[in-house]
């Protein structure tokens, strides 16, 4: 194996490979590279097989894909102009919120309904002084606040999928951190 | 240098919309509906299911446009809505009962397109044998290892634009592209 890219590690060299194949390479390097594989049997051999991979994808193209429907434009106006249309107490609501869809407010809603009947529950059955709650001491699990009297895993189910998928949902709409554009709002 | 332009021009396509030109609006909606379709398409592999996911992005670009600035390229923001959706609802697990099969009719009637009509019956048959392998190599790719070969297959997006899309680091991308390519050489290596 004498392959003199090899000291830029594996991925450096699959890297190059996949841009290769890609048409993604500049013309210099795509030399160079082309030089290397005419005498590289181990990347010769890479480049063959990604090029397989490539001219394969090539079959599903645009003609395969079909065609949108006519009606696709109408169908977006008719909702937009349906959102502009909604009640106020929903344009406020939504207002309130970036462009959530129903689907985070959904388990958002689910959630806090959750958290409401656990309080409640935990309140009925004692287990709750707000005056008296600490948070939790070094040792303890988070799971467990002020000596065990209070436990998620008890009766009401937090459902950690749905939360994680509404902290997606928002940061989706959460530009800076990605250099998107700023939060949407519903108008 | 067209790249360049064509980011200015869809940035300043957003920033009319956001001063109310609705017009604007509809030349970004017809300069990007098909990729972001396509896209949603080759994601889901279900017409109908790719159309309410687009029209979704499009409403919430709608939705955004008071607030827009023009930080990113545009097309960068659309496809990272797009691939939050089409793996929200990937993850749902709705699309395996809906993948379409290739032998379906399309939902206007027409028929598939070939891309050369001038095929006989065998090379058609090859042809199809040949997408439906395609189609189900990439089905069985892990959603996000899909959706990273998407883009930079099919949409020729950079490494950094799918990087932001799937909100990963650029490395990462190469990780997911990586691992998608052997998989794909390991299914697809008879095709050679």
């Amino acid at each position: 194996m004498n392959c003199q890219l090899a000291s830029k590690g594996r991925g450096a060299v699959l890297d190059m490979v996949v841009d290769y194949c890609a048409g993604a390479m500049d013309a210099e390097p795509r030399a160079e590279f082309e030089r290397h594989i005419a005498h590289c049997d181990e990347c010769a051999a890479m480049v063959e097989a990604q090029r397989t991979v490539w001219e394969s994808l090539d079959q599903w193209g645009e003609a395969d894909v079909p065609q949108v429907s006519p009606d696709f434009d109408a169908r977006l106006y008719s909702r937009i102009a349906h959102e502009q249309t909604a009640p106020a107490w929903r344009r406020w609501l939504n207002s309130l919120m970036p462009a959530a869809p129903r689907s985070v407010w959904k388990p958002a809603i689910s959630m806090v309904a959750a958290c409401a009947l656990l309080a409640i529950g935990l309140r009925t059955a004692g287990w709750m002084e707000p005056a008296t709650v600490h948070g939790p001491q070094p040792s303890q699990s988070t799971a467990q606040m002020d000596g065990g009297h209070m436990d998620i895993h008890g009766d009401a189910h937090v459902d950690i999928e749905q939360v994680a998928n509404a902290l997606d949902e928002l940061d989706l709409l959460m530009p800076a951190s990605h250099g998107t554009p700023a939060p949407p709002r519903v108008m | 240098m067209e790249a360049v332009a064509a980011l200015e021009r869809d940035a300043e396509l957003m920033l009319r919309v956001r001063e109310g030109d609705d017009t604007s609006f509809a030349l970004l909606l017809e300069r990007h509906r098909g990729p972001v379709v396509h896209f949603l398409y080759r994601m889901v592999q279900n017409q109908p299911v790719s159309e309410e996911l687009a029209q979704e992005v499009f409403l919430r670009v709608y939705r955004s446009r008071a607030t827009y600035e023009p930080t990113a390229k545009f097309t960068t923001w659309l496809f990272r809505i797009a691939t939050h959706l089409a793996l929200n609802y990937i993850r749902d697990g709705k699309h395996e009962k809906r993948q379409e099969s290739l032998d379906t009719d399309l939902p206007d009637g027409g028929e598939r397109q070939v891309a050369d009509r001038q095929r006989n019956v065998e090379q058609v048959l090859l042809y199809e044998v040949k997408l439906r392998e395609v189609r189900k190599a990439i089905g069985t790719l892990p959603e996000k290892q899909r959706a990273a070969v998407m883009m930079h297959k099919y949409h020729e997006l950079e490494y950094t634009q799918i990087a932001r899309a799937l909100a990963c680091s650029e490395s990462a991308v190469k990780s997911l592209l990586f691992r998608a390519y052997e998989s794909l050489r390991a299914r697809l290596a008879h095709m050679a």
